[in-house]
């Protein structure tokens, strides 16, 4: 396999087409891989690092495309390479592009009255356009990652100031007034309202409640760190004082990583005087720090699925049972197929926050599981493409988004995994997510299931059933389609579960008693 | 109605969005009902990090 490289000077496209056009490159004639990236410092960096040779000595600027392909000639690799411009073209008539707007103030006199900025541009960037948008009056949905944490600081310090909210960095999630905002799921509108520390938790939580009968009034994303002591939960704040005012808000919904002690405190003062009540779920914590309890207006929960129950419940509604037919006599069944020296469970997760729920269903069932995004920094993998015993991997970390596709856009890496996967005679179960909403792909549950079909047949040709489980997470309202996407997996052979708890508790039954 | 804090106001209204960024961003708010202009934006002096800096302290 032979590396060749590119550079396209001053041409500048954003992320998630930059995603997509990768993988169509990867899909042409004797290209192995393909990764597209503007070329940041950091992205150079990073593409380096994963061996793309030759990319550091391109001279590449933030404003450059490079484009670095692995391929299996040098004709293949450069064929592609003078087709370039027929892949660079956007679909039209779908846009919102006003093509002379280049700047935050240029749009504010297109849109006066805006009272949000969404911003996806590089890390790099970031900070400086978020605090445009902040002086100039406007609230910041901060998609984008790589942010440090002193600049997370001072910029939700300065939109304090100014009454206004930073939501991020690293935001994926928000519902604000019933739109959703970045990957975010269709949910109906409620009295439920969601501070999310967590992406695919604040999807997790606003799919559930709209399905089992409630609804949303907001879900705002606050970035995975406003809860650490650096932050001290400077948006959360603001959020509940919001919400604890919002007419349409009956119960707020707290879902974060456990909160730093000094930001716990300050955190649980302001519950304290919270006029609704305030459902907490602080997820990865050890089983027994934050029991189930309902204390004051507080009610405690330890997993996604108890909290948006008691939400539903403190909102004055009543959870609907979606049914579930998996009986005991179904899990014997499926146990008594795995053999003995099947003993371990794979999770394969394109949600970072349902690989970490997964990660503490086995932890408290006492089968801790190695990570590369571990609830315990000692079961951190070694190297991510390696699993050990039980492993389930976050496929949205870093080093797999390096220049190629989020896995909630494009499932060709996850789809690598888990034909990876089932190769290991020691495995019994694949755990994987399937998620839905705006902005993910279009057809995950297609992109995953010949992959599912295949890894049960390899196991089968060594004389092994591998019990594949999936969690979907998304609502009939989703352009994806809930239950088709459900069933496509089914039709592959998966045990299809639409809660991501009910699926990792399940794959820890099948596994029980293994060791 | 008054409002308190901006933030108030933001829950209160529709959204109307400026987007930086991601295209897909864009499109997504449009196909929910929501207004948004989307800036056409490209890394700011060619992605320089000295003169970026020179032009935020001039502006």
């Amino acid at each position: 396999m032979i590396t060749e490289s590119a550079l396209l000077e001053n041409r500048y496209f954003d992320s998630v087409f930059l995603m997509r056009v990768s993988k169509r490159l990867s899909e042409q004639p004797g290209i192995n891989y393909a990764a597209m990236v503007m070329g940041t410092p950091k992205n150079v960096q990073i593409l380096a690092d994963a061996g793309y040779e030759g990319i550091d000595s391109l001279g590449a600027s933030s404003n450059d495309l490079v484009v670095s392909l692995k391929a299996e000639s040098i004709d293949a690799a450069r064929e592609v390479i003078g087709s370039l411009e027929q892949f660079l073209v956007r679909d039209t008539g779908k846009t919102a592009t006003v093509a002379n707007v280049r700047t935050i103030d240029q749009a504010l006199t297109q849109q006066s009255d805006s009272n949000l900025a969404v911003i996806s541009v590089p890390g790099e960037f970031a900070t400086r356009e978020a605090r445009q948008a902040l002086q100039n009056g406007l609230s910041v949905f901060l998609f984008s990652d790589h942010v440090s944490i002193e600049d997370e600081l001072a910029l939700k310090l300065s939109a304090a100031e100014k009454g206004l909210l930073v939501m991020g960095p690293d935001c994926g999630t928000s519902i604000v007034g019933g739109v959703g905002l970045g990957f975010a799921n269709a949910v109906r509108r409620g009295s439920i309202g969601v501070i999310g520390a967590s992406g695919t938790g604040t999807q997790e939580v606003t799919a559930l409640a709209h399905r089992w009968g409630s609804g949303i009034s907001h879900a705002i994303g606050v970035g995975g760190r406003d809860l650490s002591d650096d932050i001290g939960a400077i948006s959360t704040l603001q959020v509940m004082d919001a919400l604890d005012k919002d007419p349409n808000t009956a119960v707020i919904l707290l879902v974060s990583k456990p909160p730093g002690a000094k930001t716990l405190a300050l955190v649980n003062q302001r519950i304290a005087v919270c006029s609704k009540p305030v459902v907490t779920c602080y997820l990865g914590s050890e089983k027994g720090l934050f029991p189930n309890t309902d204390t004051g207006n507080v009610t405690t929960t330890h997993n996604l699925d108890d909290a948006t129950t008691a939400a539903i419940r403190l909102a004055g509604g009543m959870r609907v049972d979606e049914g579930n037919d998996i009986t005991p006599d179904v899990i014997q069944r499926e146990q008594s197929k795995i053999k003995a020296s099947q003993k371990y469970v794979r999770g394969v997760f394109a949600g970072g926050t349902l690989c970490y729920q997964a990660q503490q269903v086995l932890r408290d069932a006492g089968l801790p599981a190695h990570s590369n995004e571990p609830l315990d920094k000692d079961k951190l993998l070694a190297d991510s493409m390696v699993s050990v015993e039980h492993t389930l991997i976050d496929m949205g970390a870093d080093e797999f988004t390096a220049g190629k596709p989020h896995p909630m856009v494009d499932s060709t890496q996850r789809v690598e995994r888990i034909l990876s996967e089932a190769l290991d005679p020691e495995v019994a179960v694949i755990l994987l997510d399937c998620i839905l909403g705006y902005v993910a792909s279009d057809d995950p549950a297609g992109e995953i299931a010949p992959a599912i079909a295949q890894a049960k047949r390899t196991a089968k040709q060594r004389g092994d059933e591998l019990s594949v489980v999936v969690s979907v997470c998304g609502t009939e309202l989703d352009h994806q389609g809930l239950d088709s996407q459900a069933a496509l997996l089914e039709e592959a052979g998966a045990t299809v579960f639409k809660s991501a708890l009910q699926a990792a508790q399940y794959a820890v039954q099948l596994v029980a008693n293994k060791d | 109605m008054e409002f308190e804090t901006e933030i108030d106001k933001l829950l209160a209204s529709p959204v109307a969005a400026i987007n930086l960024g991601v295209e897909d961003f864009a499109d997504n708010l449009e196909t929910q009902g929501a207004r948004v202009v989307h800036v056409n934006w490209t890394p700011p002096a060619g992605g320089d990090p000295e003169i970026i800096a020179i032009l935020d302290k001039i502006l």
